[in-house]
Parts: C-alpha cells; structure tokens; sequence
C-alpha cells in the first residue's frame, strides 16, 4: 500500500541525509474555511458520484467496440472510428461531472471510491448492427439514469434536507440530457439505415456502411 | 492475382507467418484456378503476427501488449482521480490538476493508439488478461504534492519498464519483429523517458524548494502557479 505520508518521512530522510539539519514538511496550516457555500446534499451528491462510474462504464463499452471491430477478422474501420469517438466523449461526461462537484465543493474526501475499475458491459458482438443497438440500450440507460438524478436533485426529501437544487437539475436537463437526446436519435437513425439494407444485402451492406461511416458521412 | 490473395492462400495453407509469406511469394504461386477452387475461409482469424508470437515460458505477444493497455486504462483512472483530488477547493492546486489532466488525456490518447495498433497486427484486445499487482491495490489519495508526483513517478517508470521488456522480447533474434520494435520506440519508449525526465525534474525542483521549511506553504503556491503557466 503506498502511503504519502511515509513517503514524507522517507524523503524528509533523504534530505536530511544531504543536509545536517535538514527537515520536510508536506502537511499545511489547516484552514477554517466557512462551509455554508456548500449546498449539495447527500442523496444527490451521491447518484452524482455514480454517475461518474455509470458514464466510465459507458466509455469502457465503448472502447471495447471499437477494439472489436479494429481486429483484423471483424475489420470495420468505420464502425471502430465512431465507437472510439464515442467513448472519448463518455470519458468527458465523467470528466464533466467531476468538474461540476468541484465547483460546489464536493470531491474533498474519498476520492478513491469515485472510479471503481470499469469494465465494459461486453467484448464481442456478432456485427455491427447489433453493436449499435446494444449502444442504443446503453445511452437509453444513461438517460435514465440521468433523469433519476434530477428526481432526486429536485427532492432529496430525506433526513430533512429538503433542498431542491435548481442549478444542478438545470444543468443536467440542458447540456446533458440534450447531448443523449441527440445522441439516441442518431443511433436510431443509423440502426434504421443499416438494417434496412441487412434485410436483401447482408455483407454488402454492413460494408458499404462501414466506409460511410469511416468518411463521417451522415447516416 | 494479387499479392494479397496469394498471401491469404499460403497463410491459410501453409500457416505460415506473414515475413516468411510475404519471402516465399515467389516460391510457390498457385494459377488462379487453384484460388478459385481452394477453400480460402476469410472468416477464420488470419494469425498475421502477434498473437503467433509465443516467447518460451511467456505468453503471446498479444498478451503482453493487453498487459500494458490495462495497465494504462488503469493509470489514466488513476490519474483523473489524483487530478480530481488537487482540484478540490481544500487542495485548490490548479497546477497540479492540470498535470494530472494532462497525463490522463496522454494516457488515454495512448491506449486507443495501442488498442488500434493490436488489431492491425491481428491481435485482440483481452480486459481479463490483468496481471495481479497487490501492491497496487490500495492508494491512499488523500496526497500531498511531493507525494503526489513520486507515486506518478512510479507509475511512469511501471510502464517503461514493461515496454523495455516488450522491446528486448521482439529484438532477439528469433522473434525479431521490427514494427513492433518501432511502435514501441515510436510510441512508448521516447515519451516516457520524456514524461519520466519532466516528472523527476518537477519532484526536484519541489524537494530542494520546501525543504528547511517548517511551512511551505508559499513554495507550494509558487511552484503550483508554475505548474499551470507552464503547462
Ligand atoms: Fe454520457
């Protein structure tokens, strides 16, 4: 286990070993800081932290798609090309949200418990179609998750903190929810295309798709 | 006939490797009703190098190279995280945030790289082929700044390390493979000893500024605004 404060004394050591009366100190003057800026309450700060887990889940999903579909045998560039895009932009929701608790000042302790190895939900898929609509399923369920912390952001109601976090809820509704709304249509739209053609033209289409969208072409 | 159908048709037949196959080309090049006629599967994986590369008492190449991609989807949690840890208010060190950032972004640029790389070299990406690493189980995030950048230290010359042995694994003589070498050395080895140079002047720097303090309070506020201009 790596412990910073052993870490301290071991280079407190060191220097004290160059200099005769060297010393070393890594821990600061404690601050009273007044803390009643800080008005985000349990439940809600809560399904925030999880939700950083929920959207690094989705970016490991999406990473292993794009691995997927990169192997020589599945080798369909396009569909690796908005998979990878995609879970970079899922590792940005995390990284949004961390932001977000920052700004209210949250995230001062355990912080260690707020990405908890992600894993993604799967490894292979059968094709393409089915990996775009296991990625619908899995931005429905963003969404979902989303609107379930406005709920709760809205009336935490337990423990009498009855704060209805406005900014929060505003937030989350505006960038966030607009972004999966957006998102989801899109995927709907792209499993209607692909699968119109699977139906008469299996490989050819699933191909031709690929190259799409390896172009950025819409579809 | 293409040199690539050719090549298809001696991997499939010859389960050959694809430096000999592309040497043996013009050795035994089948008419093209032979093609037509032969059972070329394009569904069955094509082993077009490292997952063939077995090293005795080790495994595949492929294998070692998902043992640095988890390990560097690991750090860049881990980085975010120390990142996330400095940006709190109680911390308030924006120059270190950014470092952690950095690293993290570069982290993760890297790994879709590396992921890219091991499905053009007929590899697979495996999450479960982690290696048990106890030690790095529990990490105490509460850091201090000097600490901080000693555990990232740590973590950089981890990762050199592994790609060293990569490197001198695909450098001998019988399992020579030269694009793995220069991936490696394009990809890996000269930024790490750059990230690893950058960090260890930084640890340095910050040791010789608060030692023979009793509060560094001010050399830490000097040398995080530092941070973040120069970054
Ligand atoms: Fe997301």
């Amino acid at each position: 286990m790596f412990k910073l404060s052993l870490l301290c004394v071991a280079a407190v050591l060191f220097v004290s070993s160059q200099e005769a009366h060297g010393k070393m100190t890594c821990k600061l003057p404690q601050v009273q800081i007044p803390d009643d800026w800080i008005t985000m309450v349990n439940p809600c700060t809560k399904k925030m932290r999880e939700q950083v887990q929920e959207e690094l889940t989705a970016a490991m999903t999406y990473f292993a798609m794009g691995a997927h579909f990169s192997k020589d045998t599945v080798n369909r560039p396009g569909f690796a090309k908005i998979f990878f895009d995609s879970a970079s932009e899922e590792r940005d929701h995390a990284i949004k949200i961390i932001g977000y608790l920052l700004m209210r000042g949250g995230l001062t302790k355990d912080i260690s418990q707020l990405i908890r190895d992600p894993q993604p939900l799967s490894e292979t898929w059968a094709d393409g179609l089915s990996a775009l609509k296991d990625a619908l399923k899995l931005e429905a369920h963003v969404t979902r998750k989303i609107r379930d912390i406005a709920t709760t952001c809205e009336e935490p109601g337990r423990d009498g903190q009855d704060f209805n976090d406005y900014h929060l809820v505003d937030w989350l509704t505006g960038d966030f929810l607009t972004e999966q709304y957006e998102g989801q249509r899109d995927l709907a739209g792209k499993i209607s295309n692909l699968g119109k053609m699977l139906e008469a033209h299996g490989a050819l289409g699933e191909f031709l798709f690929d190259k799409k969208l390896l172009t950025g072409a819409s579809v | 006939m293409s040199r690539y159908i050719v090549y298809l048709y001696l991997v499939q037949n010859k389960k050959c490797s694809w430096w000999q196959t592309l040497d043996n080309v013009h050795l035994s090049i089948p008419n093209e009703s032979t093609i037509c006629k032969s059972t070329v599967n394009v569904v069955t994986p094509l082993h077009i190098g490292i997952d063939n590369l077995v090293f005795p008492d080790h495994a595949s190449l492929n294998t070692l190279f998902n043992f640095i991609l988890l390990k560097k989807i690991k750090h860049e949690h881990l980085y975010n995280l120390v990142s996330s840890h400095f940006g709190n208010f109680e911390k308030n060190r924006g120059g270190f945030e950014k470092l952690y950032k950095k690293l993290s972004d570069n982290t993760w640029e890297k790994a879709i790289d590396l992921v890219k790389f091991i499905g053009k070299r007929g590899g697979h990406m495996n999450f479960r082929a982690r290696k048990d690493e106890k030690n790095e189980k529990q990490i105490d995030f509460e850091m201090y700044e000097l600490g901080s950048m000693a555990r990232a230290l740590d973590m950089q010359k981890g990762l050199a390390e592994e790609a060293h042995f990569l490197h001198a694994e695909v450098t001998r003589r019988k399992e020579h493979d030269p694009e793995v070498a220069s991936y490696l050395e394009n990809n890996f080895v000269h930024e790490h000893s750059e990230i690893i140079r950058k960090l260890s002047g930084h640890t340095n720097d910050l040791k010789q500024l608060i030692a023979n303090q009793p509060d560094p309070s001010l050399s830490l506020y000097l040398f995080d605004e530092y941070l973040q201009k120069s970054l």
